[in-house]
Formats: structure tokens, C-alpha cells, sequence
């Protein structure tokens, strides 16, 4: 069971097709109509698996299976695209424009038995566009696990450019800084009262380099804000024990509060970065700071990499 | 036995087309035959990147072609025809050339910025610049846009606005349109017909000599999907072939960090020059900006937001924006640095962000337009399968 796939939900049924399954229904019908039983057994069991081949990427039902659903609150509360009526714990009026975000290795383990059950490898969310998400997954195996886990972003071994398909494409990470992709866009508006409105984009990917084309990371900053080599953060939920097999389904609800990635440690949009000197040099107007830009920043990555830990909860429930 | 051999025997002859189908689609074609020339028209990969745009996305993808119009030889002559002929329009005075032309990028030759949209039959003004083709093969829909882009769960990627899902669908509305060529479908389909030269060429491509409009728009779509650039000077420092000025390096810089925010929209494929995520966004022309996309969504969101083209050849096709607005680059830049419209709904917030931190540096400015001209690609404009079939020989 160790590292197990199972396949996610999405249904093609070419509509050919569907004429074609449902004049092969028909025969089967005249053939049971005007043969003996045993003849249309067989032609069952022969065209049982044809249909279930076009159609097996599509389930979602209540039969064995795990529903994974991905809500987006703000303080424990449905988002509200485009409103500015949150606060964040630094004081910051606030509202959210975009929240995009990947996440990959979804997986459910048992930490005693060591079983694994991977069940996407790249997920792509979007509270803006896309709203709640659901993500449906089939398995047979019976299993005892405990532990919801995934990577936030593309772990740093597979964070490449090119690496994923091109409908990725628009999460790239630019190549100044070492390519590969976003792991979050966050976005919106905040409210100063000098100089007034204004906007934050808190954007997360690796810094592998710095921003002047050529020198490595290494080689061009200061080590006074550490960069996790792996890449974005690793995130490890436990759940009440999911049984699967048997005809059990499963629907595990993982809640991103968005709120949290501002609380600990505490992000002020407004503050400047602690040391200016790493603003890059062709910026129009430093300073910089942890509202924009936040790309070319090891201070604002790193804090919101620490702030990933709190933002992900799970529930998990049979039915 | 007997009863049900019919259905096995369906089943035996059926089951490969049937579980072939139930991948993406990557056999079966209507246009591909026995009698007609396939044509790749995909680029390949460099093979000699430079060590400093290694974590860059500069292959292009290969392109997404329908599997039920696979580009041919046959095909791509018949579009070309097509698109270069005013039997398309109603007197016989507009074809698709009189608004895209190849020696400006296939944009309007005639636009400017104090007449920027174009004529169609009678004089008729269109309600947008008329955008370039270039590329258009890796715009469409699918496969480069996630599954949900937007609410309505429909995928948009062609017009200004984003009306059209595909070439093949874009094609179907400048022939009909009373601002365009004003000739309804069926009677396009009876002039055509009627040609002496038309019959045998659609027998050519599609096996028989039956004129109808979704054969037009499929051939017209395979013209289009020819219409690569790939040879400008990005494309040769992508090749290893050329060293870029120390401009064009700060621009390529100011480009693809924060320091433009210009890739946030144009990037994520460089050789595209567009971002497939991004497609659509509001860049602060007006502080009450006409509907854009939510003309077709209805979608609140997205007032104010249209297509983000191409920059490639942007030398070439100006004026510049959905409303050609801006007569030259320079123009251009300085609305980037110091004219965004920061009050506009729906602004993307890169770019407000950016602005609010005010103007670009000269420094910037001038990398950034030297990073422009470096995507001009002077042979696609005079290639000679691009051009007009009933133009004489030089």
C-alpha cells in the first residue's frame, strides 16, 4: 500500500461515444429480448468494461472514495472576494483580490503502520475565480491512516520551469530568481492612512538567486535571513482515523484561513523591510516592504513560509 | 451464441476507436487523409540556452491543435486564400487582410492613433484596434488554461474581449459581422461555390469538393495557426546565437521581476509573450473603464479587463491597446510608469502596486524598451507563405 496512486475525478465522455454506448445498450437489450440469458450475460461482461473505461476518471459518488473539499475563509469566515472589511492582527484594513495558490504530494498516512496513500501530486487553487474546490479520489485497498499531509507550493526538487504542464504556465516563477513556480499569489488592497489605499501583493516562490540575472542566492545576499533549501513549507495535519475500503467514502474538509498568514509571526503590509540594503537597486522608490514587492525579499518569503504552518485545518468525516 | 454475435462483433471492430477516445483525443482527423501533407508546426527546443536564462520558460509548448482539424498542406493553402480574398465580404472590397496585414505583424496597416479602428464594408468602423496574429496557436483554450478560470466555468481566450474560444470559432464572426465584411454566411458559402478555383481546393484538403462555412473557418484556422515568430533577437539569445546589449539585459531584468511587473501578464511562457494564467486583466487606462470581459461574463470581476496580447513584434503594431490609444512604445511606457488610472475596478494589483511606488527610473525605461524591440522578428513580416496568393510575382 506503501505510496499508493489513485486515480483523480474528471469525466470525458466524448458525446460519439456516448451514441455509440447507448446503441451497444440497445443491442444488449435486442439481445436480451431475443437470446437466452446466458447470451446476454456475456455480452454484458464484455461491454461493462468498454463503458467503464471512458468513464472510470468520473465518480464523486457516495462508494468507496475520498472527497477532498478546500474552503477559503478569513478569520473563520466565508471569503468575501474584493471587500475591504478585514483587519489583520498588524492593524491592516484589508481586502482580497487574488488567492491563488499550489499545493502538491497530497497524501494520507498512518504514522504507526507507515501506509501511504497519495492522492494528487499538484493541486491548483483559486478562491477568486475558481471558489471552493472539490477533488474527488477512488481507491479499493482497505487502510487505516491519521495524518493528512501536502507540500504548500512545488517541492524544491521538482520546482522547475517546464516541469509541470503548460496550463501551469501562468504560476511561473521568474528566472532572475531561480524560475520554477509561485507557490501562492495573495492580493488585495489595504488601507493606510498615509499615504491612503494602497495594495499588497504577498507572493511566494524560492529564491535560488538574486535579482541581478547572474549570482546565485548565495552568492548575493546576506545570510541574516536563512531560506529552507527544501523550498516552501511542508504541512502535516492529523485527522481522526480515516478507514478506507469496503464501500466506505470519506470527505476530508481542509480550511485555509487566509487571516493566518498574517499572524505569526505578525505581518504589517506597511513595514519596511529590516534591511533595505537588499531592495533591489532598480526599484523607482525604496524603500521596500512586506506589502510590495515581495519576491526579491528574503525577509518577506521567510515570514511567509513561517506563517504557513498555521494558515491549513482538516476535518475529516465518514459519508 | 447467436443472438448477441452482432454485439461482439461491434465490440471487436469499435473498442479500439472507442478506448482510444478516452485520452485528450490524439487520433482521428477530418482533415488528415491519405491525399493531403500533414505540417508540423512545432519549434524545437534550444539546445544551446544561455547559462543565465536557464530557469527561464523559453521552449515553446507544443501546440495545441484540434484533433478534428489537423493542419495540412492543403488546408493551409485553402486558408490562405481565404483570408487573403475580399469574396469573403459583401462588394467583394474587405478580406481578412484588409485588417490584418502581414507587413504589420498581420494588425491594421492603416490604424493610427487618431483612427485606430478599422473599416469594413462601406466605411463601417469596428469597436476595437484590430489585435496582431501572431502565435495564435498557443492561445487557445485548452490545454493552456487551468479548469476553472473563470465563474462561469467557460474557457474565453480570443477578441479583446474574449469572446471566442478558438480560432475556428473566432473565424465564424468577422465574415457576418455588419462592421466587417457584412456577408452572411450562406451567401459566403454560395460566391465560393460558384469559383472556379475554390471546389478543387476544398477537395484538396477535405476529400471532397462540398463548400460549407465550417470547412472556411477550419482552413482559415490552419492558415493562422502557420503565423510563427520565432526568429527575433530574444529568440536567437535563447538559441545562444547572440549576446544581448547591456539595455536589453536590464530591461529583460525589469521585465521579469516586480522592478516592471511586466511578466506577471506578459510572461509564464516567454515564447509567447502572454501569460496563459493571466489572460485577461485591467491595466489602469481609464479610472472608469469600459466592460471588457464582463460584456461576456457578466461577471462583476471583470469589468474592465481585456485579452493581454502578445509583445511580440510590437514594433510593428501599434497604436497601441484595445482602443489604440497610444501612437508609439514610448507612449506606451509612460503610461506603465507614471499613468496607471490606481482608482480603476478590478486594476490587477501587481501593477498598482508598482505604480504606487511611482516612476520608473530612465534607466528603466530605457532597458525596457530596448527589451521590446528585441522581440521584433523582421522575417515573419515578409516570409513568403504569409503573404497575399494574388499578389503578382516580385
Amino acid at each position: 500500500m506503501k505510496g499508493a496512486q489513485v486515480r483523480g475525478v474528471v469525466v470525458h465522455v466524448h458525446s460519439a461515444q456516448k451514441v455509440f454506448l447507448r446503441a451497444l445498450e440497445g443491442s444488449i437489450l435486442e439481445a436480451m429480448r431475443n437470446s437466452r440469458r446466458s447470451s446476454f450475460l456475456f455480452s454484458f461482461l464484455l461491454l461493462v468494461p468498454l463503458a467503464l473505461a471512458c468513464s472510470s476518471d468520473q465518480s464523486g459518488g457516495s462508494s468507496d472514495g475520498i472527497t477532498v473539499r478546500i474552503v477559503h475563509q478569513v478569520a473563520g469566515t466565508p471569503l468575501e472576494i474584493d471587500q475591504l472589511i478585514y483587519t489583520n492582527a498588524a492593524a491592516n484594513p484589508y481586502s482580497v483580490t487574488k488567492f491563488e495558490y499550489l499545493i502538491s504530494d497530497l497524501r494520507l498516512s498512518n504514522g504507526v503502520s507507515g501506509a501511504e496513500l497519495d492522492l494528487a501530486q499538484t493541486l491548483y487553487g483559486n478562491a477568486v475565480d475558481q471558489g471552493n474546490s472539490e477533488h474527488s479520489f477512488e481507491f479499493q485497498t482497505p487502510e487505516e491512516f491519521d495524518t493528512l499531509s501536502f507540500f504548500w507550493g512545488v517541492p524544491d526538487a521538482r520546482n522547475i520551469t517546464g516541469v509541470l504542464p503548460p496550463q501551469y504556465d501562468g504560476m511561473h516563477w521568474p528566472s532572475p530568481f531561480g524560475g520554477g513556480y509561485h507557490a501562492m499569489r495573495f492580493e488585495g488592497s489595504w488601507s493606510n492612512a498615509t499615504p491612503g489605499d494602497s495594495s499588497y501583493v504577498l507572493h511566494a516562490g524560492n529564491l535560488r538567486r538574486c535579482s541581478n540575472l547572474m549570482e546565485t542566492y548565495e552568492d548575493c545576499l546576506a545570510p541574516a535571513y536563512p531560506i529552507d533549501e527544501t523550498g516552501m513549507a511542508e504541512i502535516s495535519l492529523p485527522v481522526t482515523t480515516v478507514t478506507t475500503g469496503s464501500g466506505r467514502h470519506w470527505t476530508l474538509v481542509i480550511v485555509v484561513d487566509i487571516q493566518e498568514w498574517m499572524n505569526d509571526p505578525l505581518y504589517d503590509f506597511g513595514q519596511d523591510w529590516a534591511d533595505p540594503s537588499l531592495c533591489p537597486p532598480l526599484f523607482a522608490n525604496p524603500p521596500c516592504t512586506l506589502g510590495f514587492p515581495t519576491m526579491p525579499g528574503p525577509e518577506p518569503q521567510s515570514m511567509m513560509r513561517l506563517n504557513a504552518g498555521d494558515v491549513f485545518s482538516v476535518t475529516a468525516s465518514e459519508g | 451464441m447467436k443472438a448477441f454475435l452482432p454485439v461482439i462483433l461491434l465490440v471487436a471492430m469499435l473498442a479500439p476507436w472507442v478506448l482510444g477516445g478516452c485520452d485528450s483525443g490524439e487520433s482521428g482527423s477530418s482533415t488528415l487523409t491519405p491525399e493531403t501533407t500533414p505540417v508540423d508546426l512545432n519549434i524545437p527546443p534550444s539546445t544551446n540556452k544561455p547559462a543565465e536564462l536557464a530557469d527561464a520558460q523559453t521552449d515553446f509548448r507544443t501546440m495545441p491543435i484540434p484533433v478534428d482539424n489537423l493542419t495540412t498542406e492543403e488546408g493551409v493553402a485553402l486558408g490562405r486564400r481565404l483570408f487573403f480574398d475580399p469574396i469573403l465580404s459583401s462588394d467583394d472590397s474587405v478580406s481578412c487582410s484588409s485588417c490584418h496585414d502581414p507587413a504589420a505583424a498581420f494588425s491594421d496597416i492603416d490604424a493610427t492613433q487618431a483612427e485606430p479602428f478599422s473599416e469594413g464594408v462601406g466605411g463601417a468602423l469596428g469597436d476595437f484596434n484590430a489585435p496582431a496574429l501572431i502565435n495564435l496557436g498557443w492561445t487557445s483554450a485548452d490545454p493552456f488554461r487551468l479548469e476553472f478560470p473563470f465563474q462561469s466555468g467557460e474557457h474565453f481566450s480570443l477578441f479583446w474581449d474574449g469572446r471566442a474560444d478558438s480560432l475556428e470559432t473566432q473565424a465564424r464572426e468577422p465574415v457576418a459581422n455588419e462592421q466587417e465584411m457584412n456577408l452572411p454566411w450562406d451567401q459566403a458559402e454560395a460566391k465560393v461555390r460558384a469559383d472556379s478555383v475554390y471546389p478543387g481546393m476544398f477537395e484538396a484538403a477535405f476529400g471532397d469538393p462540398g463548400v460549407s462555412q465550417d470547412r472556411m473557418v477550419m482552413a482559415i484556422a490552419q492558415f493562422e495557426r502557420t503565423l510563427r515568430s520565432y526568429n527575433s533577437r530574444w529568440d536567437q539569445w535563447v538559441r545562444g546565437e547572440i549576446e544581448p546589449t547591456p539595455d536589453e539585459a536590464i530591461g529583460y531584468l525589469a521585465f521579469t521581476s516586480e522592478v516592471g511587473d511586466c511578466f506577471h501578464c506578459h510572461g509564464g511562457n516567454l515564447a509567447l509573450f502572454a501569460s496563459p494564467g493571466n489572460t485577461f486583466g485591467n491595466n489602469g487606462l481609464d479610472a472608469l473603464p469600459p466592460p471588457g470581459l464582463m460584456e461576456v461574463t457578466g461577471e462583476p470581476l471583470h469589468e474592465g479587463k481585456f485579452r493581454v496580447p502578445t509583445l511580440r513584434n510590437i514594433e510593428f503594431t501599434g497604436p497601441y491597446m484595445h482602443d489604440g490609444r497610444f501612437g508609439t512604445l514610448d507612449e506606451v511606457l509612460e503610461h506603465y510608469s507614471a499613468g496607471v488610472a490606481t482608482e480603476s475596478p478590478n486594476l490587477d494589483s501587481n501593477l498598482r502596486a508598482r505604480a504606487l511606488q511611482g516612476p520608473l527610473t530612465p534607466t528603466v525605461v530605457q532597458g525596457l524598451k530596448a527589451f521590446l524591440l528585441m522581440l521584433s522578428d523582421p522575417g515573419f513580416l515578409t516570409d513568403p507563405d504569409f503573404q497575399d496568393p494574388f499578389a503578382p510575382a516580385p
